[in-house]
This record gives structure tokens, C-alpha cells and sequence, in this order.
């Protein structure tokens, strides 16, 4: 992943300083594969943007089975989102197979990089599972020992 | 239900999926999709998985947002935040307030090559707060400062939520880029006319120190060029037409990491750290374009704005109410949300209304006014409780400080930005005047 943003933007760089056909084509392309390839990492990492309202005037159970259900529910989103993106993006990647297309300048088939996104997008559908199996226990957590103690109030 | 209802309930939707925590990028996906699917049928939207995605992310105009990421990634761990905090204190330290105005102008100068507003917060003031509490200024005015402070970052040139902003109204990045740097100016003047005024009612919230002398400040101008040089080289090539704002991005994130280098204030180390980084946070920004592009599309879908339009046109109210309206909108909104994924939810709504009323100036024009306007009013977002980024992450920088006192200390400076908000929509060539000059 790491080269892949290296590489993206050095062989950008280089290729800023000579006038080269088809910059603009490989940038685009590196662009796409690169954030395909942090798509995995990043969910791993936990570093998306969410609003985060206060919590502090809830009572501290409530808030800690909020917090959970909505990291759950987050994940689910995110494991919904990612097995769309693994069963479709190929079918969009045979279309353009199908059809032959091309980039203009340089002439690459347009199927090569959707190939190339493929094992990304099986890393983020793994990592978004494992993610979802985790919450999920997370939440088992934050609901069984308060509702054993202040009954069933969630 | 008839269709703009739906889409009505689309954002209620949202809003509750968001106040439950769930990530921006997968709340507005999957209500966009699952709102779009109620208007016409699953097939269609779920074709939209097949190449929307893949145009996405390998977009030639986005691809500038990872390259200046990395170049104010680089800019905050390259250390040049240091030389130009000692160089803007050198000269104005000694005056009532003069570090406050110093952090004030390092921040600005910090904006200029860094589009985050928590980075420059934060790098400038890991810097000036420790020299602001040595100095024995308030804490209050210490906290209020930088928080304030740090909204330049996103203001000025380059700036992330700008490129966002030019892409989704459709505008010349390069003209809204220039469009913003003579509302930052007022923001500038405004936060160092805050603190004069401030430090003259509580004299004992800034004590003042002796003058550095000549040498010194002499050799700080010296020792701080770069930053000059790297902000006229980018956006002066830019402007030009030398490069693409794309390269010109990745021409200063290159310059900077040298640079850093060069001046042994950035290891190996950091350099993957500053990359690592980028990745995470430019990944997580092309998923919220990707959700926002599913939720514009079931908002258009659902007629939603074309009815807002239709209404506003019905209301006979002045286009200027309107506009006040709208605003006041982002104001409440950004006292909760990070400006960002505000403006991709909101501007699909807000921007045709706005564009279908008559303010006496060319479309273009309109569209990079309310663009600049509706970027001052989230930024103040970030420094108004009870969900002020900027003033948590300062508060949390200062260590000694309750919330509450920080919050109190920005409270001038929001004053301030509502007063330009205001001196912003009365005069919209402050917004303009470059722009109208250079095309």
C-alpha cells in the first residue's frame, strides 16, 4: 500500500519535470489504485470522519451502549458497502472489458486497473468482516452487564 | 409520499444515523442508495456500483486533495512551523498581546501552505503555547487565539475543503482559490484587531517583554524564506499556468519534504509516518465523495432541491433573507460537524436554491461568493461549542486549562468572524475584486 502511494507519487513527480505523454492518464490511474489499496488500511486504523455529539450530560451505561451500537452499525454499513463494492466493481471492470475500451493517450486497456483494484477490494470486504465480527462482541459486551443490572432499558 | 418528502426523510435519516456515531461516508452512502432504490428501483442504483467508484477515485481534479495533504503533512512535521513562529514573534513580540498576534500570523503563514485547519491549530500551537504560558498570558486568551487561529488554515490557500467546494459547484478551483485571499486578509486583520482589543480590557492577560534585537530578527527573516517561497511557487504556478494544480500539489509536497530534509527537521521516520498518514486521511475523504455522490444523486432524484427552489421563489422572500437562512443553517450545523462532510451533505440542497436567485451578479460570480461564504461560516463551525474541533484539540494542547475557558477565549474571535461574515455578504468585491482584476 505504502509504495504504492510512494511510487504514485514519485514516478509523478518525475514525470512532472519532462513533458511525457499520458502523465495525466497514469496519475489518474495511480490515484485510483492507491486509494482502493488505503480503503483496507484506513477502515483498520479507524480513521474516518464521524460527528461526535457530546455525550457527557448522559447517563455513563447509556452512552457506553450508544457508543457501541453506533460503532456497530457502522461497521455493518461498512461491510454492506464493501461487498457491493467486491461484487460489482468487477462487473463494471467486465463492461469495460467488454467493450474494449481504452485510455486515450497512452492506449491502456481500461479492465487493467479494475483487475488491479480486485485483491484490494477482497482486503477491505476481509477487514470490514473482521471489523463487524468485532463490534458485534463489543456491543454483546457494553449491553449484557447493564441490562443485567437496570434491566432491559436499551 | 410524494418524492421531495422522500427526500426530506432522506436527511432525517441521516441526521439520526450520524447523531448514532456511524461514519459520515457510509450513512450518506447507504441512505442515498437506499432512498435512490425507493425512487427507481434497486437495479439502477446498484449499477451505479459498476464504474462510479473506479471514475471516482480516479479523478484527474481530486487528485490534487492526497498531494496537499502530504504537503501540509510534511509542513507540520518538517518543524518550518518553528522558523516561522519565531520569525513573525521576533518582530511583533514585543508589543501588548505580541505573541498572541505573532501566533496569529503563523498561523496565517502556516494556512498558506497547509489546508487543514486541526494541523495548523495544532502545529503552531505546539510551538506559541508553551512560549504564550512562559510568558504568563491568560489562558483564555492563549486557547482562544489558536483555536481561532488555526481556522485560517482551511481559508487559505491551498485547502482542502476548497478544492472540495470548487468540485462539487462546479467552479475554476484556481479562481476560487484566489477568490479567498481577500476574505482571509479581513479574517487576519479582524483576529489581530481582537487581540489589541481584548489585551487593552485585560492588560493583565498579556504581559509584555523586551524586544529581540536587530540580529536576531534579521536572521529569523532569513531563516524563513522557504515558506514564502513554497506558497508563491505553488500557487503563483498555478495562476500562471506553469502547472496543473495537481502537479503543482505534488511540486510543493516535494519541495517541502526536501526542504525538511535538507534542514535535518524530518527523519526517515517521519517521512513514512507523514505518508502513512496522508493515506488514511485521503482514503477516508474519497469515501465521503463517494457516499455524497450517492446521496446527491437521490437527492436530485427526489427533486428535493427543484422543490426547495420552487418554494423559496413562492415565499417572496428577499434572495438576501435567503441567503441569511442558509447560513444561519451552517452555523448550527457546524457547531456539530466537521466542515467537510457539511458541505457535501448541504450543498446539493443549498447551492441550486441559491443559484436560482437574483443577486445582481453573474452566475460565476455568485457561485464563488456563496462558495467563500459558506466556507467562512463552517470554519467558525470549528471554534463554536459544544463541538468545537479546533478549541478541544487546543484545550487538550494547553493541559491546565478547563473547556470552559477556552471556549470563553474564542468567544471574541467568534464575534469577530460574524462580524466579517457580515462584511462578507454586504460587500461581496472583498470576495471578488481579485478575482474581477485577474480575469
Amino acid at each position: 500500500m505504502l509504495v504504492c502511494l510512494t511510487t504514485t507519487s514519485v514516478v509523478g513527480r518525475a514525470l512532472f519535470a519532462t513533458p511525457i505523454n499520458g502523465d495525466f492518464e497514469m496519475i489518474e490511474m495511480g490515484c485510483a489504485l492507491s486509494i482502493f489499496y488505503f480503503l483496507p488500511w484506513t477502515q483498520l486504523r479507524y480513521g474516518h470522519l464521524a460527528v461526535l455529539l457530546p455525550r457527557g450530560m448522559l447517563p455513563k451505561p447509556l452512552a457506553v451502549r450508544l457508543t457501541a451500537f453506533g460503532r456497530w452499525l457502522g461497521d455493518l454499513l461498512f461491510l454492506i458497502l464493501a461487498l457491493l463494492l467486491l461484487n460489482y466493481l468487477p462487473r463494471g471492470g467486465l463492461d469495460v472489458w467488454a467493450s474494449g475500451e481504452t485510455t486515450i493517450v497512452l492506449g491502456i486497456p481500461l479492465w487493467w486497473p479494475y483487475l488491479a483494484a480486485l485483491p484490494a477490494l477482497l482486503a477491505l470486504a476481509a477487514v470490514n468482516g473482521y471489523c463487524f465480527y468485532h463490534s458485534w462482541q463489543a456491543l454483546i459486551r457494553a449491553l449484557n452487564p447493564s441490562s443485567r443490572r437496570r434491566g432491559a432499558s436499551s | 409520499m410524494s418524492d421531495p418528502a422522500l427526500g426530506l426523510l432522506g436527511f432525517v435519516v441521516l441526521f439520526v444515523l450520524l447523531i448514532l456515531r456511524v461514519p459520515v461516508a457510509p450513512a450518506m452512502l447507504v441512505t442515498g442508495f437506499c432512498g435512490g432504490s425507493l425512487l427507481i428501483g434497486w437495479g439502477p442504483m446498484l449499477t451505479k456500483f459498476y464504474n462510479d467508484p473506479y471514475h471516482l477515485f480516479s479523478s484527474y481534479a481530486l487528485s490534487v486533495i492526497p498531494f496537499f495533504l502530504l504537503m501540509g503533512v510534511f509542513a507540520a512535521r518538517g518543524g518550518l512551523s518553528a522558523d516561522l513562529f519565531n520569525l513573525v514573534n521576533s518582530w511583533l513580540g514585543h508589543r501588548r498581546g505580541g505573541v498572541a498576534l505573532a501566533s496569529i500570523c503563523a498561523c496565517a503563514g502556516f494556512g498558506s501552505i497547509c489546508g487543514s485547519s486541526l494541523a495548523t491549530a495544532t502545529t503552531i500551537g505546539r510551538i506559541a503555547i508553551p512560549e504564550m504560558r512562559r510568558l504568563n498570558y491568560g489562558s483564555a486568551l492563549t486557547g482562544g487565539t489558536l483555536a481561532a487561529g488555526g481556522t485560517l488554515g482551511i481559508l487559505i490557500p491551498p485547502s482542502v475543503v476548497l478544492v472540495v467546494c470548487a468540485i462539487i459547484t462546479e467552479q475554476n478551483l484556481i479562481k476560487l482559490f484566489i477568490a479567498a485571499l481577500g476574505p482571509a486578509l479581513v479574517a487576519v486583520l479582524g483576529y489581530l484587531g481582537t487581540i489589541m482589543i481584548y489585551v487593552r480590557l485585560r492588560p493583565a492577560s498579556a504581559p509584555t517583554v523586551q524586544r529581540s534585537d536587530r540580529a536576531l530578527r534579521r536572521r529569523s527573516l532569513r531563516s524563513a524564506w522557504h515558506i514564502a517561497f513554497i506558497f508563491c511557487l505553488v500557487l503563483g504556478g498555478i495562476y500562471l499556468g506553469w502547472f496543473t494544480p495537481t502537479e503543482a500539489a505534488a511540486i510543493g509536497a516535494f519541495c517541502t519534504a526536501v526542504l525538511a530534509y535538507v534542514l535535518g527537521r524530518m527523519r526517515w521516520s517521519d517521512l513514512i509516518a507523514g505518508i502513512k498518514e496522508t493515506a488514511v486521511t485521503s482514503a477516508a475523504i474519497y469515501l465521503i465523495l463517494l457516499g455524497a455522490q450517492f446521496f446527491g444523486a437521490f437527492l436530485a432524484l427526489s427533486g428535493l432541491p427543484t422543490a426547495l427552489s420552487a418554494w423559496i421563489a413562492q415565499s417572496g422572500l428577499t434572495p438576501y433573507l435567503i441567503l441569511i437562512l442558509f447560513l444561519g443553517i451552517y452555523i448550527l450545523l457546524g457547531c456539530l460537524m466537521e466542515s467537510l462532510s457539511m458541505l457535501l451533505i448541504t450543498m446539493p440542497l443549498f447551492f441550486p436554491a441559491i443559484m436560482g436567485l437574483d443577486f445582481g451578479m453573474p452566475a460565476e460570480e455568485l457561485a464563488l461568493w456563496f462558495g467563500i461564504l459558506a466556507l467562512v461560516v463552517v470554519e467558525t463551525g470549528l471554534i463554536t461549542p459544544p463541538m468545537g474541533m479546533n478549541v478541544l484539540v487546543i484545550n487538550a494542547l494547553i493541559k491546565d486549562a478547563p473547556l470552559a475557558d477556552t471556549f470563553k477565549g474564542v468567544s471574541p474571535f467568534v464575534v469577530a468572524d460574524l462580524i466579517r461574515i457580515g462584511l462578507l455578504i454586504a460587500a461581496p468585491s472583498i470576495t471578488l475584486f481579485l478575482v474581477r482584476l485577474l480575469w
